[in-house]
């Protein structure tokens, strides 16, 4: 179903992945193959252990693997530091932060792949992109405090504007809902609507299965190996997610929307 | 008849052979040391074990020498205590190697901790310390009366006299003169009330650190340049760099060249405060009569 | 709003700082005394004014100075140490860094002065043939801080090899000890084969200011300024690292051979402290610690207001410990860890009352 008009934003081609050292080696991914096309929202489902993380961080080029990774159809690897960090943003799951940093330095540093030195003051079309990021994230008027005082919803947010402040073309996020009650999980569902309708491509580890049903596409994953791949509004999907959870969840439609329900 | 007598004589011999030595045996000597502590002994200590190198060397000034069985590892006078089995040093001692040595009399100074641990283990520890020359007289005198040295005060009258010799054979003109003894570079002086300062005012010059800083002050190096000594005394471990000081090359001492440097030996028979005072005393006169013209000599 | 109130605090450090040095110009082995006065009038006689201006350009003005600068190298240290490591505890200290300096000044005196405790050779007495760690010689001074140089930066990487990386607290602070004991152990055992150096350099890794010359002083000044151009260059850096390996990574950053350049200037600041003053503690930790808790502000700023910090802090100790007894000195260890640490202790005290009041 999907159309090939041109090169897709990510490609992963056979990655293996072994994680751990001497005799607690794992495979955490196992000749996984995957085809991201633009302008897509995919989220990146399944169980503890599934690999989710794993495969995620070799997309953006942080784990050393077996196998390769094309960004816009050219190998990973060959491009250069700043071009691949302008094409392609990151946002981590527990990742440290700075207390004593400023907001607005935060995010400001989601800049810095378009800064050509270190030591210039920030240009207008920084400044500018820091306000939009802090802006769609609802923490414009933090930019002044510093990140030590908020809590773990507002930082989770001001990170995130940090990583919108990238204005790249794919954006990576792991478990970016953590630490977010749900009237700011839906802000960022409309965010991210937002920014694939405006032709980005957002890929998205999600341990909330009803959120993650709203993306466009889904990649369900099981020890290390990548069980399905599909629209999250055909039924195939449904089927391939509670299979994946051992039946222990029903995938239903409510009120217009797909939900995920524990089987009690 | 005649075995009788013979029998009689020899019974009365022994009599009054017994009679003889019984007092020696038969009176025990309390030492009291400088702790406090007193300790008994039945008769003349025969083994000794010195920690602490002034104490060695007073054992040998008395010629009680060949008593001493073993030493700390810094007693190094006279040669022939190099030969003795070392127990470690004064602050750290080896309690194994002194219990092997079977002594019936450790010496100590009063800064080991080791004390309590030897006697709990049977061993008699007097505990002795010379900071003053009085000290060394007095530490003399004791350890002379435990080891029934016929007229201790003999040896310490020698003693004294070789400081006042070395006293009178300095020239009237270097009376005065203003001496700076520095024993560790922190600058650490030596004061008045030290025994070096004491040393020196026995030898009639003048210490510039006076008595209300304390025996081993540490200094403000600008005392010593306001001071301006006009002779310096120093170990050969600290000279090392001294003229270079900030602000040292307007010292007189410094600008006439009228430094002492002892080497290490010399060095250690200064800073001991023991029965060498009187060579001490004559190695600081002679430094002194080397440096009383300007003639800029670096060694004593 | 961030901004001025970071300036207002480094014209506040640095107006501190000249009072200070105008304070330590004053204060010698007589205690306090009046300097302007022998520059306004002469003295009563002409020796008199000409000895107190030796003693104030010879020694007062350079061992102020040096003090000064050793502080305002440690307070870098200390604050990129703190940002390198993500940890407010690191200092060049608890990172073995200091220890590791001190080793390397160790082995260059005993390689430099001859052994001649382990040779025995009493008839050295030529006191030209040893060099002093005290030594106001350009060239040995130079020799002293390479060596203390390469000692921090061996520290430092057997503390990153120990604790495998920066991602534990716990165990990146304890391979920071072990490696600080064990190259502090190593430098005592060097020592005991040199008697000679050994006794030099006693008073000298309690920590001292006491000797601290021109040549010292101006050393220590021209690799702080040397620093504070790197620490500005790579401050950005630093920010982006607090993000994260991965974080920083992907924003285009060469972690690795930017973390090597931090690790360089570290291990030069300590270095070079280390190699004039010997090992005073506390100045690292308390100066960034001290700035974070009067404003918030990005890397670059915070390791160079640190420096500011430490050099005022090391400077009112040195005054101190020359001025308190005087003409009598207390080491300037003892005064740095008073000051530092009765601040720290005063901070974590407020800081916890403060959260005690919002419950």
């Amino acid at each position: 179903m999907t159309t090939l008009n041109h090169t897709p934003a990510l490609l992963a081609h056979k990655l293996n992945v072994t994680l751990g050292q001497g005799t607690e080696k794992i495979l955490a991914l196992d000749d996984v193959s995957l085809m991201f096309v633009d302008g897509r929202w995919t989220s990146i489902v399944g169980p503890n252990g599934a690999g989710k993380s794993t495969l995620l961080k070799c997309l953006a080029g942080l784990l050393p693997h077996q196998g390769s990774v094309q960004l816009s159809g050219r190998d990973l690897m060959d491009w250069p530091n700043r071009s691949r960090a302008r094409k392609l943003s990151w946002l981590g799951q527990n990742e440290p932060s700075s207390d004593d940093l400023r907001i607005w330095d935060v995010v400001m540093l989601g800049r810095l792949p378009h800064q050509s030195s270190w030591i210039a003051a920030p240009s207008d079309a920084d400044s500018v992109a820091v306000e939009r990021a802090l802006r769609s994230t609802h923490a414009w008027e933090w930019r002044e405090r510093s990140l030590g005082q908020l809590s773990g919803g507002e930082r989770q947010r001001v990170l995130l504007a940090r990583a919108l402040a990238v204005e790249a073309d794919i954006l990576l996020m792991d478990e970016p809902l953590a630490n977010l009650d749900p009237p700011h999980q839906a802000d960022w569902l409309a965010l991210i609507g937002e920014l694939v309708r405006q032709g980005k491509t957002v890929i998205s580890v999600l341990h909330e299965i009803s959120m993650a049903l709203h993306a466009d596409e889904m990649v369900i994953m099981s020890q290390g190996r990548v069980v399905h791949q599909g629209l999250c509004t055909e039924a195939v999907t449904h089927r391939s997610l509670e299979a994946v959870f051992d039946q222990r969840i029903a995938v239903r439609a409510f009120e217009g929307q797909l939900v995920a329900l524990p089987k009690i | 008849m005649r075995i009788l007598i013979y029998v009689w004589s020899f019974l009365r011999n022994g009599f009054l052979l017994a009679a003889f030595f019984s007092p020696v045996c038969a009176q025990n000597i309390t030492v009291v040391d400088d702790r406090g502590v007193s300790v008994t002994f039945e008769h003349a200590p025969k083994r000794i074990v010195s920690l602490l190198p002034s104490l060695t060397e007073t054992v040998c000034a008395l010629d009680q020498c060949h008593r001493l069985v073993g030493v700390d590892r810094y007693s190094d006078f006279p040669k022939m205590v190099q030969r003795l089995p070392q127990v470690g040093g004064g602050l750290d001692p080896s309690v194994e190697a002194i219990v092997a040595l079977r002594p019936d009399l450790v010496l100590i100074g009063t800064s080991t901790r080791a004390a309590d641990h030897l006697r709990t283990l049977g061993l008699n520890v007097v505990a002795l310390d010379t900071k003053t020359h009085v000290d060394v007289e007095r530490v003399m005198i004791k350890i002379g009366q435990l080891l029934e040295v016929p007229d201790p005060h003999k040896v310490w009258r020698s003693i004294d006299a070789g400081v006042s010799s070395a006293a009178q054979s300095l020239p009237p003109s270097l009376r005065g003169t203003r001496v700076y003894y520095e024993v560790d570079p922190g600058p650490y002086a030596a004061g008045e009330t030290s025994f070096i300062g004491e040393t020196l005012t026995r030898l009639g010059v003048k210490n510039i650190v006076s008595a209300e800083l304390g025996a081993f002050p540490k200094l403000n190096p600008e005392f010593v340049v306001r001071a301006n000594p006009d002779l310096i005394m120093v170990g050969q471990r600290s000279a090392v760099g001294m003229t270079q000081r900030p602000g040292w090359s307007r010292i007189s001492a410094v600008r006439n060249k009228k430094i002492c440097v002892f080497p290490a030996d010399q060095s250690n028979v200064l800073v001991r405060p023991g029965p060498r005072m009187a060579e001490a005393a004559q190695i600081m006169a002679n430094c002194l009569s080397t440096h009383s013209s300007t003639t800029g000599l670096l060694k004593p | 709003m961030t901004v001025r109130s970071t300036v207002l605090l480094a014209l506040a450090v640095i107006v501190a700082t000249f009072a200070l040095a105008v304070l330590g110009l004053s204060v010698g082995s007589t205690g306090l005394e009046n300097v302007v006065k022998y520059w306004l009038s002469p003295a009563t006689s002409i020796d008199h004014a000409s000895m107190a201006r030796e003693i104030i350009w010879e020694i007062r003005l350079p061992r102020t100075l040096g003090a000064w600068a050793a502080g305002a190298l440690l307070g870098l240290a200390g604050a990129l140490a703190q940002g390198l490591f993500r940890n407010p505890l690191a200092d060049p200290f608890l990172l073995g860094s200091a220890s590791g300096a001190s080793l390397g000044v160790a082995i260059a005196l005993v390689v430099l002065g001859g052994g001649t405790g382990l040779l025995g050779n009493a008839s050295m007495i030529s006191s030209e043939l040893s060099v002093s760690v005290f030594s106001s010689n350009v060239w040995v001074r130079l020799g002293l801080t390479g060596a203390a140089f390469i000692g921090a930066i061996l520290a430092v990487f057997l503390t990153l090899l120990l604790s495998r990386g920066v991602g534990h607290t716990l165990r990146l602070l304890l391979s920071g000890v072990i490696v600080g004991v064990v190259l502090g152990a190593a430098t005592h055992l060097v020592l005991l084969f040199s008697p000679d150096v050994l006794q030099a350099m006693q008073s000298f890794i309690l920590g001292s200011t006491v000797f601290v010359g021109w040549t010292s002083a101006i050393l220590m000044v021209v690799v702080w300024c040397f620093c504070c151009v790197a620490v500005w260059l790579l401050g950005r850096v630093l920010d982006g690292l607090s993000l994260g390996d991965a974080t920083a990574f992907t924003l285009g950053l060469p972690v690795a051979p930017m973390r090597l350049a931090l690790v360089l200037v570290l291990a030069l600041a300590t270095g070079t402290a280390v190699a004039q003053t010997g090992l005073i503690a506390f100045v690292g930790l308390a100066a960034p610690h001290l700035v974070r808790s009067l404003i918030k502000t990005t890397s670059t700023n915070l390791m160079l207001l640190a420096s500011l910090a430490g050099g005022l802090l090391l400077l009112a100790a040195d005054i101190l410990a020359r001025g308190l007894i005087a003409p009598q000195e207390l080491p300037v260890g003892v005064l740095t860890a008073v000051l530092g640490g009765g601040y720290l202790l005063w901070l974590m005290h407020a800081g916890s009352a403060r959260r005690v009041g919002t419950l």
